[in-house]
Order: C-alpha cells, then structure tokens, then sequence
C-alpha cells in the first residue's frame, strides 16, 4: 500500500502540461452581462433580427431562473457580472483565409500543445475548425467538403450564410429555457462550430474542432449545431486544452445534434482544460449542455467522451430516441485528480418503438477528487419493446477521492427491459500482484489494468483521438506510480 | 413561503388541536407532550416533503396530508373502545399464526393488554409501553426516543413523533437468547383514523431476538411507524415487517437499526397493501465488521403507489451488507425503490451488494428505481445492479411446453419471482402462511389480463 500512497502524492504533483498563455491582444468587453451585452455581441457578429430577439429572449428567461443545485458539485458562487462576455483576436476583420494567413503565434500555440494543425489537418486528412477564444480563425478543407455538399463552418459564419438552417434547428434541441447555462449561452454565445450533412451523404472524413480558452477572464460559450439529414453520416471531434489561469474560467457550452431517418451521428471528445493546482485553485468550470435528438426512423447517436480536465464538470450529453429503432449510445471515460469535481452522466429518453441504448461509464478517481454518475433511463409509455444496458464502473485510487453513482431508472411500458450495473473498487492487489509477478513494473502494471478499465470506451474513440486519449490517461497516471 | 405552499401546507391549527388533544386522552403518555411539541414545531416549520425533494421525487404526499387533518380528528375525538373490542376468533383470523408465545396487539393505535401476552420473567427479555414504563426511565426515555431516527432529518417522522401516544419498548439483556419471536401487530378497525405505531427495540451485547411487525387494517386509514432498534456488540437481529393494508390505506413507515462491532441482522420486508406506502430502512453499520442482510419484495396493484427507500451506511471498517429487492408492478400500480449505500472514510474493507429487480405485468405500470453508491473509501468492493422487464417469455414457453396454460405458467413465473424473498423469512414456519398470502395477492393482481407476450 506504501507504494501507492506514493504514486497517488505523485498524481498530486503532476502539473498541467498545457499551461501557457500566448500574447494576443483582444478585442474584449468589460465584464458584466446586460441586454446592451448581448446586443453588442450580436451587432458585432452583424447577426439577423430573429437571433438577437431569441438572445434577448433567453437572457430574459436566465434572470428568472437559479443555478441547478442538485448536483454534487461545491464552488465559490459564481459572479456572472464579472465576466467578460465577449473577446476576439484584432484581426477578426479580416480573417484568413487558410492556415497560411493565420497569425504565426496561434499557430505556435498549436505547437506547443502537440497539435500542430497543418500537420495534423493535411496528414491524418482531418478539417480543423479551430476556434480560438471566440472566433473562429482557420478552417481548412472546406472546398473538399464542399464538393460533397457538407457545410462545416464557424457559427457566426453559418448564421451569414445559412441562416435560415438556424432558424429552422437552433433552440430545437436544447431550447433555452432547458436550463440556466443552457439559457445563459443562448443569450451570450459567441461562436462555436456548425455542421450540416444533406441527405444521403457520407462525409468523407472526420471534422474535427479545437478549442482553446485563452483571454483571462472570458467565459467561453460556445454553440454547436450538427444536423445530419436523412440517411447521412458524420463523425465530429471535439478536443479542448486551456492556459494555466489563477481565477476560475466558466464555460457553458450548448451542442445540439439532430438525426433525422436513418441518419447516424458519432460525436467524440476528449476534454482535457485546467483543473486547477493541488490546492484547488483556478481550473475551469465547465457547464455543457449536450443532447441529441433522434427525429428520424432507425437514426444513430453515439457519444464518446474522455474527461480528464476541468475543475468542475457538469455534463449530461442525452439522447431523445424519438424514431422507432433509432439507437443511443453513451460512452464515457472521466479522470478527476486533486480537488477536481465531476458530476457527469447521461440521459436516454425512449420514447419510439424499438429504441435502443447503451451507456458504458468508468471513473477514475484520485487524488482529493469527487466523481459522480449521474444517469437517467426513461421508458415511456409509447417505447414498445424498449431495451437499455448500463453498466457504470468507478476506480478509485487514494483513500481521499470519492466516486458516487445515481442511476434513475423511470419505466413506464412492461416491455422494455432495462438493466444497470456498477461496480466501485480499488485496484485489486491480486490484480497488481499478478502482473508484477510476470516481471512488470508496477507503474506498467497500473497502467495496463486502467488502460484495460477503460478499454471499451477507447475503443469507439476515432483513432487519433484514442491515441490522445491513451497519451492524457498516462500523463494522469504517469506520476500514479513508481 | 413558496415552498410552503407546495407542501400542501397542512392545517396547523388542526394539527395542534390534535397533538394537545392527546394529553387529555391518554394521560398515561402525557410525559410525552414536550417530545410532541418539539416534533409538532419541526413539522410546522418545514413542512411535509413535495416532489421537489430529491429523496420524494417519485412519491407525492398531497393526498396523504389533505386527508390526514381529518384522520387525526376523528381518531382523538371520543373512545371508540367498543371497535376495539376484537374477539379472540376474529383476531386469529387476522393473524399469522403460530405466534403466540410474545404477543403484543394494538388495535387503533391502542395497546391491548388482554389479546397480548409478553415474554416470561427469566427470558432475558422485556417488554414494556411507553405508558407503562416506570416514572425514572421516562426522562432517558425522552432521549433515546427519535435518537435514531431523527425528527430534524425527516418531515415524515416529525409527523409521526407529533402524535404519538403509545408504543414498546423491548430490552433484550446481555447473552440472552430468545428464540421466541416477539410479534407486534398494528390493527386498525375503525375507518378513516390516524395511528402512530412506535418501537424501541435495545439488544445488549451478544443477544439474540427476532422481531415480527404485523400492520393491518381494515378500512382506510393513515398509520406512520417508527421502529428503533439497537444492537450492541455481537447482538443478532432478525426483524421482518408484513405490510398488510387495506388498499385504500395510507402507510408511512420507517425502521432505524444500528448495528455495533460485530452485530449482525437480517430483515425481511414485504409491501402487500395500501394505496400508498413509503418505508424506509435505514441501518447503520457503526461497528467492526458488523453485517446486514436485507430482503424486500414489494407489490403495486391497482392504483396503489409503493416506495421503499432503503439507506445503508457503512461508518466503520470490515462492514458487509448484502440487499435484495424485488418489485411485481401490476395494472397501474407504480413502484418506486431507492437503495442507498453510502460508504463513509473510515469504512475500508467494506464489502456491499445490492440489487434490485422489477417485473412489470402489464401496459399501465410504472417503476422508478434508483439504486445509489457514494463511496469516500477506497478499498471498497461495492456493486448494484438494477433491472426492469416482463415475465421471461423464454420461461414461459418452457412451462408451455409442458402443458401448463399460459394464465398458470405466468402465476408460476411470479410466484418464483416473489418466493425468493419470502424464503428468506427468518421464522421458518412462516414460509407457508406467508407464501399462501403473497400467492393469493399475486393472482389477484395479475388477474386481469396482461399485455399480449
């Protein structure tokens, strides 16, 4: 036991990697949030009439309502008045037009994270929509996909171009009055990523954005909006690091996907921002919004995501498998290490015939660390022959952490089965002592057994994202032992 | 207070007519009037629970209370000593039998000293009432009384507290074993009444004792228990609960049990009536390696509403428990189950299983269920398991295929289901009156016809 007390204190001592901040003046506003804000964000993003009055409507809308207390999370109160609503790098005006015209020290940036973006978007054949604070500043492939008809573009660019998609599917799926961040990002979301896949159309290769959290102080909001239309595919990454920051950075995010017949959606992300340093101090708050909604007959969702950052995590990405036959997939590896909190889980609401979910959930706790699941199964009346598989399982590693499950399971129609599982338990010696015995080091030992632990979720990550999803799990785990 | 309002805020000046009222009729239990007053004042100033509270969210109370002013007048006006006169014939037949040796009858809430007999001096056992205990043990009695249980915790036991007016208080001495069951029933006679059961059970250290509870009625009617039970080291506890009420019944209960090193016990609950029910089981496993082994089966028929909220704490090292849970939903019966485990700091090497499975019988029922691990302890082995879904069509063909008509091979099916958990019944010779009971409800709730399989 001595030797993992040790390697636990060495979780401890890891220290974020991605921790730097690069010098670019921005275009910000004072903090602070009014209706002269969010009309100010909106004229700067030259948006239509019917989005400013939406925004307009679900600031109205936030003010009467409160923070969601239920989960089991613990943070200072939040001052929504002393956050900077709004910040974009100078040369938003004219943005470039590809990688080459992008400004050298972002691109350095993406260096110094490993993600050197050409490399990455020409090599693994990837288009990156990079999102940079608030605006987006590349977008790469776009004339590729473009030939297939896909429109993968920043927000604010789709809300020019294509406004009418917006109006038709925005607020669809999480409409703002679902909750108060969902309601805070209707009213002050900046930019974020849109995806549009017209029907029947394969798309030919994984989008993918990056994002990054960079003027201190600036909550980022992002919003994504991915529709896949009658019998379409798509596969979306979303990966995300941030700069070491001593105040705690809010994010509340909204994605909403639409599914419509026979369409399938596979969204994967691998979240790894400041969590804070042993003290607890800083990381981000992170208050995401994500669902899904399975219009159509036999649509397809799959959610994959590694969580492996933040200071506190409140995330739930749903489904609502409203087509017959249509399927729900919930895939979720989440570390927490030191003070950091999670409260993540996932929502299956069946209400077609046949419909059918799974959801795989492993937690890993260190540290001083508080984990939860938090998952809800809901059968309705209508859900013939509904069928559900959850299985939960929670490592925990250190005698401080805490790993907690509350799985709600509503059932309203006598043929649907569901079924839930969970387990909680330490690495078992006679796991450790076994390997060691076959001559592996301890910290290999560890390292197999949590990588095995989470072996079905890496497996329906898109390969370059397990690779990273590998490579963040040892980064937590590397000092964990020997 | 908006909070207030949802509570299907109660009448309080009714409530307090009530509680006072109580001095005056059972003067025997007037030293409880302090205790009453402060639970009263708790209830007042939070309220019943609404479904905003996580802990009720399945479970709305607004019929309960609307009606509960009602019941608490009528059964604090006059004696109604003339329904409480049960011959001994008709209360046999109301009883399981082969219980005689510690009886303990209370019929509408009144303990009746004629139909009960109590343990023999020299048992290691006894059992006394709270309006006959000696003047000196009243003061710690006020103590230990809700000590368990918490009236500042629960809005439900405050309501219990505020008008309670009789109940046992059972003490097992050190190294006694008694292997007589000590069977205590709750029979209500009269209609629309309200009654307030309590238990205060003390095992001293290395005893053994088992405890039967028997709640019955036979109109609608409100009943919220208490059941306290202690057990000091190497104490052995076994306790099972037969919820027995008439199906426009309400039932409010909940059993506190804390357990010391080494203590152990084994409950078994069943659920068969009222239109509305709540129990919860709460155990504290406060020693080294003290041990819990629960059962429960409970049915929803009907329209009735059943929720077992069950809450196992594991505060101190080498504790194990081990919990099952099954449900038969029928018609438009709703079940709701809750089962928390909750595995504090100090609690390393702790062993903990729970499962719960849910058969549902036809379109209009409905199961809630949400089993719960918080665990602050690393070297832990816990599980939970949760299941939902019909009678096995695989097992009903195999029985079909013997011969056996559809409508039996279902009753087959059900009655393995719930037999499971009555097998576990401490008392052996109870699995046949019991399996008989639970057989006949069974049929009766999966007799109209089901969905087409």
């Amino acid at each position: 036991m001595a030797t993992e007390q040790k390697n636990i204190e060495q979780i401890v001592g890891e220290k974020y990697r991605h921790g730097f901040v690069t010098d670019i003046e921005a275009d910000t506003l004072p903090p602070g949030i009014n209706e002269d804000v969010i009309r100010f964000i909106s004229d700067k993003k030259k948006e239509p009439e019917f989005l400013l009055n939406w925004r307009l409507k679900s600031f109205r809308h936030w003010q009467t309502i409160r923070e969601p207390d239920w989960a089991k999370l613990h943070h200072a109160p939040i001052d929504y008045q002393d956050i900077s609503y709004f910040s974009a790098p100078k040369q938003a005006a004219d943005a470039p037009k590809s990688l080459d015209d992008v400004d050298p020290k972002l691109l350095e940036t993406y260096d110094k994270l490993g993600i050197p973006l050409h490399e990455r978007a020409r090599l693994a054949g990837v288009a990156v929509d990079a999102v940079f604070d608030s605006v987006s500043v590349a977008t790469t492939f776009k004339s590729k996909l473009a030939e297939s008809g896909v429109i993968f573009c920043p927000f604010s660019e789709a809300v020019q171009e294509h406004p009418e998609l917006i109006e038709q599917y925005l607020g669809t799926v999480v409409p703002y009055r679902d909750n108060f961040f969902a309601a805070l990002n209707s009213a002050v979301f900046t930019d974020g990523s849109f995806v549009f896949i017209p029907k029947g159309v394969r798309c030919p290769m994984e989008l993918s954005t990056y994002f990054r959290i960079n003027e201190a102080k600036t909550g980022q909001f992002e919003r994504t909006l991915i529709i896949a239309e009658e019998g379409s595919h798509v596969s979306y990454l979303e990966g995300c690091t941030a700069p070491m920051r001593d105040e705690n950075q809010l994010h509340a995010a909204v994605v909403e996907l639409v599914a419509l017949k026979d369409a399938e959606i596979k969204y994967s992300t691998v979240q790894n921002w400041y969590p804070g340093d042993e003290q607890g101090r800083g990381g981000i708050y992170n208050f995401v919004t994500k669902r899904c909604d399975c219009r159509g007959a036999n649509s397809k969702v799959s959610w994959t995501q590694v969580e492996a950052g933040s200071a506190i995590t409140w995330k739930y990405p749903s489904c609502i498998l409203r087509g017959d036959n249509s399927v729900g997939e919930f895939y979720s590896v989440a570390v927490t290490n030191n003070l950091q909190q999670a409260d993540t889980g996932t929502k299956m609401l069946h209400i077609g015939a046949n419909t059918r979910s799974t959801v795989i959930s492993k937690g890993i706790s260190a540290g001083r660390a508080q984990q939860s699941y938090r998952g809800l199964i809901k059968i309705f009346p209508t859900a013939e022959n509904a069928r559900n598989y959850t299985q939960c399982d929670s490592l925990l590693l250190g005698d401080q952490c805490g790993a907690h499950t509350f799985p709600y399971m509503e059932v309203k129609n006598p043929s649907a089965i569901v079924e839930h599982e969970a387990t909680t338990s330490k690495i078992g010696d006679d796991q450790l002592f076994y390997c060691r015995q076959r001559g592996l080091s301890e910290e290999d030992a560890v390292n197999m057994i949590v990588n095995g632990f989470c072996k079905e979720v890496f497996r329906e990550l898109p390969m370059e994202f397990a690779v990273e999803a590998q490579a963040l799990l040892n980064v937590s785990l590397e000092g964990a032992v020997g | 207070m908006a909070k207030q309002q949802e509570t299907g805020s109660f009448d309080a000046m009714l409530y307090r007519q009530a509680s006072e009222a109580l001095d005056r009729r059972f003067p025997a239990t007037r030293w409880l009037a302090p205790l009453r007053k402060h639970a009263l004042e708790r209830l007042a100033h939070s309220g019943f629970p609404t479904t905003r509270d996580e802990d009720w969210r399945y479970t709305n109370l607004k019929q309960v209370v609307l009606r509960s002013g009602e019941f608490l007048k009528r059964s604090t006006r006059e004696k109604q000593s003339a329904a409480r006169r049960v011959a001994k014939s008709e209360l046999n037949r109301l009883l399981l039998p082969g219980l005689t040796d510690i009886t303990l009858v209370f019929v509408d809430g009144v303990y009746q000293p004629e139909l009960s007999s109590s343990p023999p001096p020299g048992s290691g056992m006894r059992i006394r009432t709270l309006a006959t205990v000696d003047e000196q043990e009243r003061e710690p009695l006020l103590e230990t009384l809700g000590a368990l249980a918490g009236i500042e915790g629960c809005q439900v036991t405050a309501f219990s507290t505020a008008f309670l007016t009789d109940g046992l208080v059972i003490d097992v001495e050190a190294d006694a074993h008694v292997p007589a069951p000590v069977y205590a029933v709750f029979l209500s006679r009269t209609a629309d009444i309200s009654t307030h059961p309590r238990i205060l059970m003390n095992l001293a250290a290395n005893s053994s004792a088992c405890l039967i509870e028997h709640h019955k009625s036979l109109h609608p009617c409100l009943s919220s228990s208490i059941t306290e039970i202690r057990c000091a080291d190497h104490a052995r506890l076994k306790y099972f609960k037969l919820q027995q009420e008439h199906h426009s019944a309400f039932h409010l209960a909940s059993q506190h049990i804390s357990l010391a090193d080494s203590a152990g016990m084994q409950a078994v609950h069943l659920d068969l009536g009222s239109a509305l029910s709540r129990n919860g089981l709460n155990v504290k496993l406060n020693g080294d390696h003290a041990k819990a082994r629960l059962h429960g089966l409970f049915l929803a028929d009907a329209s009735s509403h059943v929720d077992n909220h069950t809450r196992i704490d594991h505060q101190a090292p080498h504790t194990r428990s081990e919990e099952t849970y099954r449900g038969v939903i029928a018609d438009h019966g709703r079940g709701v189950f809750n089962g928390k485990i909750i595995v504090h700091r100090a609690a390393q090497k702790t062993n903990a299983q729970l499962t719960n499975a849910n058969l549902l019988l036809s379109p209009g029922a409905e199961i809630d269920t949400k089993p719960e691990l918080e665990i602050y302890a690393d070297d832990v082995k816990c599980s939970h398991g949760s299941t939902v879904g019909r009678i096995d069509t695989n097992a009903l063909f195999y029985l079909r295929t013997r011969g056996i008509p559809e409508q039996e091979a279902r009753r087959f099916v059900i009655r393995a289901f719930g037999g499971e958990i009555v097998s576990r019944i401490p008392v052996p010779h109870l699995y046949r009156p019991v399996s008989d009971i639970l057989a006949a409800r069974l049929e009766h709730a999966d007799s109209k016809p089901g969905p087409k399989q």
